[in-house]
């Protein structure tokens, strides 16, 4: 469905990305794990438009799409819930799900996007007129996964949801995640330095290094492989 | 000071300060959008002025008989229409090849534009102080008692009132006002939501180069005159890093311009551009 090819991505003279393919299968949870500073936010950011790759491709569906601005990748299906959530602090939390619902021609009928992810985060329904800049960190995290399924992608990328997450709420989230892939059928690509949970929840991993990609197999894999298990998961 | 004098004062500077609250509004909505300040500003406004100046003598005679109060608004709407444009390509051409730099040097480019808009005001229109032609009859309104209001202060009250109304409706109300608030909190996440910030910023400028445009052409019985005085041009000489007050000060002398109430002051206020507040206020007549 998603597939990088040799991307390369620098900021300014800095390199990032040195050469990274990775591939989403349709349907699937694929995690990309890897140290602070690997390129893992990079490696999104490129895939949604907001950087452009030095070279290498993106495919989405089998068409290229490493050349749009970010408003047409949205338009194609691939949202991303980013780092540190960023969501519109100085709006409700209506309008922000109203924001992720920005290129919807029906914004009339949205009502069942609403009930969907109310349904998913009942807390989020309560709050609805709250500004969303004074819900908790765990809320704005549901806010920001909400606010991305609100354009209702067919591929969403999250990028490390469980950071400055208590760890209880973020094994909830966690199981959002599932849910979302399993009942909604949304492929998802999952940024994570919390390997052992992102390994635990996805079927196919990758292990970023510096711009690279070191290793990658099928999660369950990844998690009995030595390397692995030294360098992420804690030497447990 | 009698009560007549106080509430004539009230009057005075409710009009003043209707004035005041459209370059503010403009000012802020640059300033909360993109986070940086737009001293070209007054220029444009200093445009939309001239636009009315030169639109309204070969506008209004096509408005007689029955549609003479369509002229002054046909020549408000397309002062709007023109500075819209202008300020969009202002936008295109100076400030979006910047967007990803330090906002230092957007804020250096802007202050290029204003001098670029004010000397070229100055070759293109003159320097010398030109008095407005009159949209509308200036009289007072009567059944006011001893209070003075004319008809000018009350339209220019009317359209930023109107002004005010629409921005407000449009920032709170509508999808792009909802898309330029989000731009302002979080650009990166406006992006990922699918906002072209491309347009959102366009339309923030078209949007404000109206209002400033509004008020540039709205009706007013003064003169209105190109660039800096010789004073003014000595002191920025001396201190060209003080623009930032410069162009504050550029703007209260327009204002102090758009309301002096009489010709010949306006012959004052060419000897002497000092801070003209002051003399803004229409004394008791
Ligand atoms: N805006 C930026 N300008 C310059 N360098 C950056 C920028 N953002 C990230 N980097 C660098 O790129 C590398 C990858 O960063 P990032 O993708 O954020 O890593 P990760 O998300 O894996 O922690 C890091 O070395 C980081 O310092
Ligand atoms: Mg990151």
């Amino acid at each position: 469905m998603l597939e990088l090819s040799n991307l390369a991505v620098n900021y300014g003279s800095i390199i990032a990305l040195h050469d990274v393919s990775l591939k989403v299968e349709k349907g699937a949870i694929v995690t990309l794990i890897g140290a602070n500073g690997a390129g893992k936010s990079t490696t999104l950011r490129t895939v949604s438009g907001l950087l452009k790759a030095r070279h290498g491709n993106i495919r989405y569906e089998g068409e290229e799409i490493g050349n749009l601005p970010p408003h047409r990748i949205v338009e194609r299906g691939i949202s991303q819930v980013p780092e540190g959530r960023m969501i519109f602090a100085n709006l409700t939390v209506r309008e922000n799900l109203l924001m992720g619902a920005y290129l919807r021609k029906d914004r009339h009928k949205l009502s069942a996007e609403f009930d969907f992810v109310f349904e998913i985060f009942p807390r989020l329904k309560e709050r609805s007129r709250q500004v969303a800049g004074t819900l908790s960190g765990g809320e704005q995290q549901m806010l920001a996964i909400s606010r991305a399924l609100m354009s209702r992608p067919r591929c969403l990328m999250l990028d490390e949801p469980s950071l400055g997450i208590a760890p209880i709420l973020t094994k909830t989230i966690f199981e959002k995640i599932v849910e979302i892939n399993q009942s909604l059928g949304i492929t998802i690509l999952l940024v994570e330095q919390n390997a052992n949970l992102a390994l635990e929840i996805s079927h196919y991993g990758y292990v970023l290094e510096t711009g690279r990609i070191l290793l990658h197999d099928r999660s369950s894999a990844l998690r009995a492989n030595e390397r692995v298990k030294s360098a992420y998961l804690g030497g447990r | 000071m009698t009560s007549t004098e106080f509430f004539q004062q009230l009057i005075n500077g409710l009009s003043l300060g209707a004035f005041y609250a459209l370059i503010a509004l403009g000012y802020t909505m640059v300033y909360g959008v993109l986070r940086f300040i737009n001293f070209a500003h007054g220029d444009v406004f200093m445009i939309g002025a001239f636009c009315g100046y030169y639109l309204s003598p070969r506008l209004l005679p096509h408005f007689t008989g029955g549609l003479t109060p369509l002229g002054p608004v046909a020549v408000l709407i397309l002062t709007m229409l023109i500075c819209a444009l202008l300020g969009v390509t202002i936008e295109k051409l100076a400030y979006r090849p910047l967007r990803q730099r330090p906002k230092l040097t957007v804020l250096i480019t802007a202050i290029g534009v204003s001098l670029f808009l004010e000397y070229g005001g100055q070759f293109v229109f003159g320097a010398d102080p030109k008095s407005f032609p009159e949209l509308m009859p200036d009289r007072a309104i009567a059944g006011t008692g001893a209070l003075t209001i004319t008809t000018t202060q009350l339209a220019a009250f009317i359209v930023t009132i109107c002004l005010l109304v629409a921005l407000t409706f449009i920032v709170k109300r509508t999808r792009l006002g909802m898309a330029m608030r989000a731009l302002s909190n979080n650009p990166t996440a406006a992006a990922l939501m699918g906002v072209n910030i491309d347009v959102v910023i366009s339309f923030t400028f078209a949007q404000l180069s109206i209002d400033r445009s509004a008020y540039g052409s709205s009706p007013r019985d003064q003169g209105i005159r190109c660039g800096c005085s010789r004073r003014h041009r000595k002191h920025s000489g001396r201190r060209r890093w003080r623009n930032y007050s410069r162009r504050c000060g550029d703007i209260c002398r327009w204002l102090g311009f758009f309301n002096l109430s009489r010709r010949d002051r306006i012959l004052a206020f060419n000897r002497d551009f000092a801070f003209p507040s002051s003399r803004n206020f229409r004394t008791c007549a």
